[in-house]
């Protein structure tokens, strides 16, 4: 009977372990320092504790940065909620146009990146907003392209949005060449610009965020459909031509 | 004598028969109409009620259009046109996603709730026969003669229309003027006359070394597919080659028209190499003016190159007209897609004048004039006076459209579906022919084993 008993005890412990195990948050790369645009570093063990809230919400809100005003502005439920300057890339450096998330929110990081940090899932570096210690930076084309703003404003933002957040950043595309052939899994500045064109063409691909997924693969499929084009869910030339992009 | 009082079994038995004779009598008397072997119940003869307010759920196409404020207006206008003439007809829409309007068709349709009108995309829903109204049975011979006759056969299940013809969207063959005045030194006269791909022998060495015969889309609606159509009748007689099927209408290829087409290709690889991406980069190629032809395209494609070379510098090495497939006849068949608009009974269909005011939306949106959305996705409607008007109004911009009209008029279409096994199998093996990668002999066994249906 009692041996029964600690059988029991011993094998719901053993499980109970094994869950514990199996459900430990796994960071998704083994790396403890990455490199922002801007040039500096930061460890992730201090970005891990200074984590709020990365759980993606229902989300409400709306962040819109205007590259040619050089503003971002805070929308919630469609309304402008708040609106501060900012400092954006210089011509050489430009900030990512596209659709992005908010992916992680991250408190000090030390010189450079001012008050806090709010990084976005651009899939070709590593962009944010953050803060800055050159105030007087603000309102000029001056990062290299991350979106900086002053750090009593950031640390304001930092508090109103949450992790998933959508992000528009608003501009000119830059100039760019195309690969001859872009197909799922493909990231990168070109198909942001196809993402566009196809939006532009009444052929929905989702988010504009240089990434080519399953959405984008069906709205390619569609285009392919309409044009009576080889139905290959990847886009060439003839595509290219037909998008307005060559 | 006192009368014997009838028991309440003998009331039963009346009542059951009486029952039973109404139920023989409405179900011999119920309108229906015979198609092929079997029998639809509806009423061709049932009219509108002038009293009675319908309501009818239509499901479009999202086309995606940019002008003219995008197709939700061109619909709500059309719908408020339709409801000037019959005013108690109420029109409710959903527009359907371009590839999964069939699909969401198909659910509906299991579980009796599609809608009284639909407008198909470029997938032709089967006939249903359980829920399909046959509008055939409901046209006069002249509603039937305001439709190209080739797009309203189209339509037809055992001789009889079963949808109303919409649009059509022909594959066509675009010639590039300013190389083919080259080739047959002035102005060439092929529409006139023909032309055959064997031709291009005797045309080769006028053709400059760096430029190519022929690129294009080889999709199941694309150049080889157009051959292989035109291929079958030009040495045989259509019974001989087994073009028509009788027992159902339905038109298939010949494995002789298929063999002669590769055969006709090879020589044509042999006389110029095509370029590995004669079909990825054809729109490319043909702009650039690399290529006398741009085979297998949608008229939308002939549109962009026209007005992409309104813009462009290089519009003298490259004057794009739309020239007819390969033969030495003129055409016989053209390959073409088809958009229709079915009627279907559903659980809130009302008896049969609804259904009635179903076939009276679908025939005023199957004729309505302002063709608006098809202009921009030139897409040719199947009402022959629309077309005129659509082709009149594009004129100025596109130029010779009106050779699509003379293609609807003059030649049989055929709508060949796309197959699964085609894209899959077919379509590499082919591919890699054109562009010379692969052996006749090889794509021969693959092409053997497909039913081109």
């Amino acid at each position: 009977m009692k041996a029964k008993l600690l059988m029991t005890v011993f094998s719901g412990l053993f499980i109970a372990t094994l869950v514990c195990f199996m459900t430990q948050p796994v960071h998704s790369a083994n790396i403890s320092h990455i490199t922002c645009e801007d040039g500096e570093q930061f460890s992730l063990k201090e970005w891990d504790a200074m984590e709020t809230s990365n759980i993606a919400i229902e989300n409400r809100d709306l962040i819109v940065v205007e590259t040619h005003k050089l503003r971002l502005t805070l929308y919630r439920d469609g309304k402008m909620l708040r609106t501060y300057p900012v400092a954006i890339g210089t011509s050489k450096t430009p900030s990512p146009i596209g659709e992005w998330k908010i992916i992680h929110k991250g408190g000090n990081w030390g010189n450079g990146f001012g008050a806090r940090w709010l990084g976005l899932n651009v899939p070709w570096g590593i962009y944010g907003i953050h803060g800055t210690d050159q105030p007087s930076s603000i309102g000029y084309r001056a990062s290299h392209g991350c979106i900086r703003m002053l750090n009593r404003n950031v640390v304001e933002l930092y508090d109103l949005i949450k992790v998933g957040t959508p992000v528009h950043i608003i501009g000119d595309l830059p100039k760019i060449t195309f690969r001859r052939e872009m197909r799922i899994t493909n990231a990168g500045k070109d198909i942001v610009e196809i993402q566009f064109a196809l939006r532009r063409a009444g052929f929905n691909p989702g988010n504009a965020d240089g990434r080519f997924g399953i959405s984008m693969e069906q709205a390619v499929y569609k285009f392919q459909r309409f044009y009576g084009l080889a139905i290959t869910g990847r886009i060439g030339s003839n595509e290219q031509y037909l998008l307005k992009i060559r | 004598m006192p009368k014997k009082k009838l028991s309440w079994v003998y009331w039963l038995f009346l009542v059951i028969c009486f029952g039973a004779g109404f139920l023989i009598t409405r179900l011999g008397h119920q309108p229906r109409v015979k198609l092929g072997e079997q029998y639809i119940y509806c009423n061709p003869h049932a009219k509108v009620n002038p009293k009675k307010t319908y309501r009818l759920r239509l499901w479009d196409t999202d086309w995606p259009i940019q002008q003219s404020g995008g197709y939700r207006t061109y619909l709500d206008r059309l719908i408020r046109d339709f409801q000037k003439e019959y005013p108690n007809i109420q029109v409710q829409y959903s527009l359907l996603d371009l590839m999964e309007g069939p699909n969401q068709l198909a659910k509906a349709l299991k579980t009796n709730s599609a809608p009284d009108v639909f407008c198909s995309s470029f997938s032709i829903p089967e006939f249903n026969f359980k829920r399909q109204i046959p509008v055939g049975f409901y046209l006069k011979r002249d509603e039937k003669e305001v439709y190209f006759s080739e797009a309203l056969k189209l339509t037809e299940v055992n001789g009889v229309p079963c949808s109303f013809p919409r649009w059509l969207a022909p594959t066509i063959w675009i010639g590039n003027q300013h190389l083919l005045k080259g080739i047959y030194s002035g102005e060439p006269s092929i529409h006139t006359k023909g032309y055959d791909l064997a031709d291009f022998q005797n045309m080769s060495p006028r053709l400059p070394r760096d430029k190519f015969i022929l690129v294009g889309n080889i999709g199941h609606n694309g150049f080889f597919t157009d051959l292989a159509a035109n291929a079958s009748v030009m040495n045989t007689t259509t019974e001989e080659s087994g073009l028509v099927k009788p027992e159902t209408g339905n038109l298939f290829l010949t494995q002789t028209g298929i063999a002669e087409t590769l055969d006709q290709l090879q020589h044509l690889i042999t006389l110029r190499r095509n370029p590995s991406d004669f079909e990825s980069n054809a729109i490319g190629h043909f702009l650039k003016g690399n290529s006398v032809i741009l085979a297998g395209v949608r008229p939308v494609v002939y549109r962009f190159i026209k007005t992409r070379l309104a813009e462009a510098p290089h519009q003298n090495i490259c004057q794009p007209v739309i020239i007819p497939s390969p033969g030495k006849r003129p055409q016989k068949y053209t390959l073409t897609e088809n958009g229709v608009i079915c009627i279907y009974r559903n659980k809130n269909s009302a008896g049969d004048d609804h259904i009635a005011a179903a076939v009276k939306l679908g025939q005023f949106i199957s004729t309505y004039e302002s063709t608006r959305p098809f202009q921009e996705m030139m897409l040719l409607p199947a009402a022959v006076k629309s077309a005129a008007k659509w082709c009149q109004e594009l004129k100025p911009a596109v130029g010779d459209v009106d050779y699509l009209i003379q293609l609807a008029k003059h030649t049989t279409l055929l709508n060949i579906p796309g197959y699964i096994k085609y894209q899959n199998d077919i379509y590499p093996a082919l591919h890699d022919f054109c562009a010379n990668k692969a052996s006749l002999e090889s794509v021969k066994a693959k092409l053997a084993t497909l039913k081109w249906q």
